[in-house]
């Protein structure tokens, strides 16, 4: 990433970093490249936003870093960096031990983020059970103190019920306290609030930001909507058709962003001060894995697209110092 | 993702249930499986602790009391060789609902075992336990266990391990069907990211998932253990004589009815398909509860 303005204080230095990653696996028997030449860096204290159309490979990255990659797919290339270590060269044992103290995940459905056939007080703290020996009042005590923290009303009550007594959002309040039960330092979100109406949208949101800052956690944070993020994200990675469209500082990205793809993304968006002003949608189908392009995979749907488009694939352009996009014509000017 | 096997929110309700206290109410909120269960527990009471009240020989001869329809000094009359018929059918309850019990221990476990293993095992591997599986469903029941039993002599554990091993497969497939649904929750995912190995996930997520499935399938799998033994034991090949069982009554008695003695075949039949209405009820009525009608 180029230097940052002299604005900023210098970066703490990341606690995860994902270099050049490459994910490769099977479908229907043909060998495909669903995730290549991702890099990016979770930093303490700040929330970078992935974003992108649904099978652009940002849940399979994040599958990646936690280590839960399916049956069939592989990181071929790239490195995960955790506080500095490649944990990709660990024994598999080793990593599997730094990935379960170093982060929690939420996951997209509420309604299968709780096992239904245990009480939630057990199962918010089933990491540090499976960590370290705790007895049955410590374990209630933690669990008591983790659901407190997500706001979970009543909480020291609601111990021994099931979680089909929950609401959407309340599960996934209790999703969060169980991810944040070994107190990791990075916090990965995969579609948290897809499932869930805007209110309860906002709340998590509002709660994951609170946790972020009050924690000094590392947040990655999955969606396909950038509006949901556009108040609470520092950072943005655009993500199309496997590969970064366009990443840096939230605020310079929303300010002025480069990438046709990221521009059609936010033209299809409401906006606020401009609420009757009509909505422009991207034309076609985002390709399937063994059909990418040769070029740049965003040319055939690109209004700027030219005939070095669809050949070669583009370098990163640098934008105003904060953020970059990888295009051959990319906007110069703000929206 | 691909969506787990529909699962209605409403099963689940089921689970606070199963916690001691809670027991009661719930089987007032399921009337069959209550009735099903209070059936059952007749016919363990009556084949367990009835001879403990009536003190009378199953085997003892009495030539003097040959035939004797029922009365009040003999309820169920007495057979051929002037035998107490209800000792008979109390002792030969034993045999008959003891073996389908066992024998479906052994079928749960094994089926468990190899059904979570295929499915929780890579893909190649869990196509070959599957079609290994389905060559051993095309397996004949029936015929299987004529063919052992006329290799070995057949007792009360040869039986129960006998049964138990040829009604493990559809019990495996179960198993492996209910872990594809379940291993890609998002409470497994979280779980294998703390840190949990298979044998955990298996224990704690997959296990207690199934269970309510399970024991559906358990249920009816007795019921079918008791129908096939009672079939063994009438053609000979289950329990000896002289040790009663209810097959091997109902068969003796197949040949005496003929001459007017009906309460020989009415009380061993009645037995067995009570025995298996039970067990039908109980897993009807849980099933019921898990599909929310």
């Amino acid at each position: 990433m180029p230097a940052s303005p002299a604005a900023r204080p210098a970066p703490t230095p990341p606690r995860l970093a994902v270099e050049g990653l490459r994910i490769d696996g099977r479908q229907q028997g043909r060998a495909i490249t669903v995730v290549d030449g991702l890099s990016f860096e979770l930093r303490p204290g700040r929330m970078l936003a992935l974003v992108g159309e649904s099978g652009c490979g940002k849940s399979l990255t994040a599958a990646a870093i936690l280590g839960l990659l399916p049956w069939g797919f592989r990181i071929t290339r790239g490195h995960v960096l955790l506080d500095g270590e490649d944990v990709l060269q660990l024994p598999p044992g080793a990593w599997r031990r730094r990935r379960a103290e170093s982060m929690g995940a939420v996951f997209q459905n509420p309604l299968t983020a709780l096992n239904p056939t245990l009480p939630i007080g057990s199962q918010v703290v089933e990491a540090a059970r499976l960590a370290e020996q705790l007895g049955r009042e410590p374990a209630r005590a933690r669990a008591q103190e983790l659901l407190e923290l997500v706001g979970v009303p009543e909480a020291a009550r609601r111990l021994d019920d099931y979680p089909h007594h929950f609401s959407g959002g309340m599960r996934q309040r209790v999703a969060i306290a169980m991810a944040l039960a070994r107190n990791p330092a990075i916090l990965v979100a995969d579609e948290p609030t897809t499932a869930l109406d805007l209110i309860t949208q906002a709340q998590i949101l509002r709660l994951l930001n609170r946790l972020q800052r009050e924690r000094d956690l590392a947040v990655l944070f999955i969606t396909h909507d950038l509006s949901l993020v556009a108040e609470y994200a520092d950072d943005i990675l655009v993500m199309y058709a496997g590969r970064a469209v366009e990443r840096g500082e939230a605020r310079a990205f929303f300010s002025a962003p480069l990438h046709p793809y990221s521009r059609a993304l936010l033209g299809a968006v409401p906006h606020p001060a401009a609420p009757e002003e009509r909505l422009t949608d991207i034309e076609g189908l985002p390709p399937a894995p063994h059909e990418y392009p040769p070029g740049c995979r965003f040319a055939p749907r690109c209004p700027r697209a030219g005939t070095v488009c669809r050949h070669e694939p583009p370098p990163p352009r640098v934008g105003d110092g904060s953020h970059e996009a990888f295009c051959h014509h990319p906007y110069t000017e703000g929206p | 993702m691909n969506e787990p096997r529909s699962t209605p929110e409403r099963r689940w309700g089921l689970f606070p249930a199963l916690h001691a206290g809670r027991f009661a109410s719930a089987l007032r909120s399921a009337p069959l499986t209550a009735a099903g269960l209070g059936l059952f527990l007749f016919l363990v009471a009556f084949s367990w602790l009835g001879p403990l009240l009536i003190h009378t020989s199953p085997y003892a001869i009495r030539p003097a009391l040959l035939f004797r329809p029922p009365s009040w000094s003999h309820p169920l009359g007495t057979d051929d060789l002037g035998r107490s018929f209800l000792a008979r059918m109390m002792y030969g309850g034993q045999p008959s609902l003891g073996v389908a019990m066992l024998g479906t221990v052994i079928a749960v476990v094994l089926g468990l075992l190899y059904g979570m293993s295929s499915g929780l095992s890579p893909s190649w591997l869990d196509k070959v336990l599957m079609r290994t599986l389905d060559a051993i469903l095309a397996l004949p029941t029936l015929v299987l266990m004529i063919f052992f039993a006329a290799l070995v002599r057949l007792d009360a554990l040869s039986l129960i391990l006998l049964l138990g091993f040829v009604s493990w497969p559809g019990l495996a497939r179960i198993a492996r069907n209910e872990v594809l649904a379940y291993k890609q929750r998002d409470y497994v995912l979280a779980a294998r990211q703390f840190g949990a190995g298979t044998g955990y996930l298996a224990r704690t997520h997959l296990l207690r998932s199934m269970l309510p499935i399970v024991l559906v399938n358990a249920t009816f799998t007795v019921a079918d253990l008791v129908l096939t033994l009672a079939g063994l034991s009438f053609l000979g090949l289950g329990i000896q004589p002289p040790n009663p069982s209810w097959g091997g009554l109902l068969g003796n008695g197949s040949n005496l009815a003929i001459i007017g003695a009906w309460w020989l075949i009415l009380f061993p039949g009645l037995a067995i398909v009570l025995a298996i209405l039970a067990m039908n009820m109980m897993g009807q009525g849980i099933l019921n509860r898990l599909e929310g009608r």
